[in-house]
């Protein structure tokens, strides 16, 4: 549905974006994740038709970015970072106008004004003017503004940046349920954000992307140290001391459940393989003997180190501490 | 034409929903009304000075035309406001929307450029024109009171000549508020360059050559005059199409420009 090939931007001479590749199916939600200044704004201008790109192809629906903007323009439904709203406007009568900016009339509209007013939890403030609501309705409206027409293309920047936890639940869901049928483009600098929402994730850094994949993919990808989850229905202590007498393994940790152990060792031993025999030989059942899930944070914070290591430059090493500092809290 | 209609409707609000266009309108009429004062009573002054001089030597005098003294110097009192009134509606027409980003709404909106240059023009227009309706009044107030009656000929002329006064300048306005994102500025400029074209052919006046020639044709004023005094004459009409198809075709540029400058 989403097709973005070797895209390119300059600002001036700045490059900010270095030949970008990715590709999003029909319903899928594809995350785009990286710290700020990655390239993810100027990736969903060029997306939506608001920037030229310097270089590359891009398409929607197979429709040409640049050759067929209006087109690909019909099919998209966009929430900016900071949303454009008419603040001298009234929440209802702003919705109107886009969506017959959009070609929406009559019951059609009616019905879809109603549809954003519920699922954007929106009807509190319905008659305000805008220029009185919070962040968080502000932020709400201009979801309801890209939804209000049904594309099959919605692109959101950062949708839960400045809600309160309620509602960043609320909002996450609710991409959540746009999926499937809607394809789904969304920007964030929050890990967990990503691995919640998200069916695949890409991850960016400074105008590259520099891993794609769903967030269990991506875990994979870097999980360097082997471990297991083990638990098997022996008594305890023995289980604790045949583990430890395995090949290869170089320690046991004991996990938040008693009987339960983390199980590490070097990545040549069939470990597992051992752990079965073992459990056979000894008569115990096996209840839990699963690898252990790398989490995305920590994916991502080994790919961008790993990048840092090429680079040398001071400067950049302080700004992206900074930025890692933002991210890893939410 | 459905994306015209729609932003038009949305200026047309703007506007109207706006306090602070109220009192644009008040004082609009207020410092016409004003000029309207100024120039009748004048004009009665006058009047009685020449029924006094033709008592107290018994010579007939030709009579007062009311067109003369007053409908031809109202209008140009109504043209010089209309240089102040353009600035203030058109500052805000593109520049407001920069400065708030609702331009990237629009812009990724599906509709064409031209089509949104095209709604701005017309709601400027609109709003510029009931403006202009409202002094009418004064000019019924005119033939009321003026025994003979109005001669309505150049009234309506007078009129043409506001009408394509507005049709130039506007697309100006608009111009000059795509370039930038701060209403303010662009009100300034919008009113310095109309200024200067209104006031540019004055230093033709002594002068003659070739150059002398075309500042005097790029200036408004005397294109305007014509109208005033009830003289249609084609070199103006084109005069003023000239200045409006240029502005409107520079606008449709800058816009399409904002992409490229990536805001
Ligand atoms: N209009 C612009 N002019 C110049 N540089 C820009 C502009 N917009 C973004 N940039 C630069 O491009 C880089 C990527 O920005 P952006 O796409 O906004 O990143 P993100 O959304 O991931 O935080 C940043 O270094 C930013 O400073
Ligand atoms: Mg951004």
């Amino acid at each position: 549905m989403i097709k973005a090939e070797n895209v390119e931007k300059y600002y001036g001479k700045f490059k900010a974006l270095d030949g970008i590749t990715f590709e999003a199916e029909r319903g899928e939600i594809l995350g785009l994740l990286g710290p700020n200044g990655a390239g993810k704004t100027t990736t969903m201008r060029i997306l939506t038709t608001y920037l030229p790109p310097s270089g590359g192809k891009l398409s929607v629906d197979g429709k040409d970015v640049v050759k067929d903007a209006i087109e690909v323009r019909k099919r998209i439904g966009y929430m900016p970072e900071n949303p454009p709203l008419y603040v001298d406007m009234r929440v209802e009568k702003f919705l109107k106008f886009v969506g017959e900016l959009r070609g929406l009339s009559g019951k059609k509209l009616k019905e879809r004004l109603g549809y954003v007013r519920e699922v954007c939890q929106i009807e509190e403030v319905w008659h305000n003017f805008i220029s009185q609501l919070s962040k968080g309705y502000r932020q709400r409206v201009g979801l309801a503004s890209a939804l209000i027409s049904d594309p099959p293309v919605i692109i959101l920047d950062e949708p839960t940046i400045g809600l309160d936890p309620k509602q960043i639940r609320y909002t996450r869901e609710l991409i959540k349920n746009l999926g499937g049928t809607h394809t789904v483009l969304l920007s964030t600098h929050i890990l967990p954000e990503a691995e919640m929402t998200c069916d695949r994730v890409a991850i960016i850094d400074r105008g590259k992307i520099i891993a794609i994949g769903t967030p269990s993919e991506l875990a994979e990808k870097i999980r360097k140290v082997n471990a297991v989850r083990v638990e098997l229905s022996g008594p305890p202590n023995e289980v604790y001391k045949a583990l430890l007498d395995l090949d290869g393994v170089s320690q046991v940790i004991p996990q938040e459940r008693n009987g339960v152990y983390l199980v590490q060792f070097e990545p040549q031993w069939k470990t597992r393989e051992q752990i079965t025999k073992l459990a056979a030989e000894q008569n115990w059942h096996i209840l839990e003997l699963s690898p252990r899930e790398a989490s995305l944070e920590e994916v991502f914070l080994e790919i961008v180190a790993e990048e840092e290591h090429k680079k040398t430059d001071d400067e950049t090493q302080i700004q992206k501490n900074i930025q890692r500092d933002d991210t890893v809290g939410e | 034409m459905r994306a015209i209609w729609c932003i038009f409707k949305k200026e047309i609000f703007q506007f109207f929903s706006a306090p602070a266009s109220y009192g644009i309108i008040a004082v609009f009429l207020a410092v016409s009304g004003f000029f309207f004062y100024n120039i009748t009573s004048y004009f009665a002054m006058q009047c009685i000075q020449a029924i006094q001089y033709q008592s107290s030597y018994n010579i007939p005098l030709p009579p007062m035309n009311v067109n003369q003294w007053v409908v031809r110097p109202f209008f140009h009192n109504l043209a010089i406001l209309v240089i102040f009134l353009i600035p203030i509606i058109t500052m805000r027409s593109y520049a407001a929307e920069r400065n708030y980003g609702t331009s990237e709404l629009l812009l990724t909106s599906p509709i064409r450029t031209a089509h949104l240059v095209y709604a701005k023009l017309a709601s400027g227009f609109i709003i510029f024109i009931a403006l202009i309706v409202l002094t009418f009044l004064f000019q019924i107030i005119i033939d009321i009171f003026t025994p003979s009656g109005l001669d309505w000929g150049p009234v309506w002329s007078g009129y043409l000549g506001l009408l394509l006064l507005g049709l130039a300048a506007i697309p100006v306005g608009q111009f000059i508020s795509s370039l930038t994102k701060n209403q303010i500025v662009a009100a300034f400029m919008t009113f310095a360059v109309l200024l200067i074209l209104w006031i540019v052919d004055w230093s033709t006046l002594f002068s003659s050559g070739i150059l002398s020639k075309i500042v005097g044709y790029i200036g408004l004023s005397k294109h305007f005059s014509n109208f005033a005094r009830g003289i249609i004459d084609t070199s103006d009409a084109i005069y003023f199409a000239s200045v409006f198809v240029l502005s409107v075709f520079l606008t449709h540029q800058s816009v399409q420009s904002w992409r490229w400058r990536g805001a």
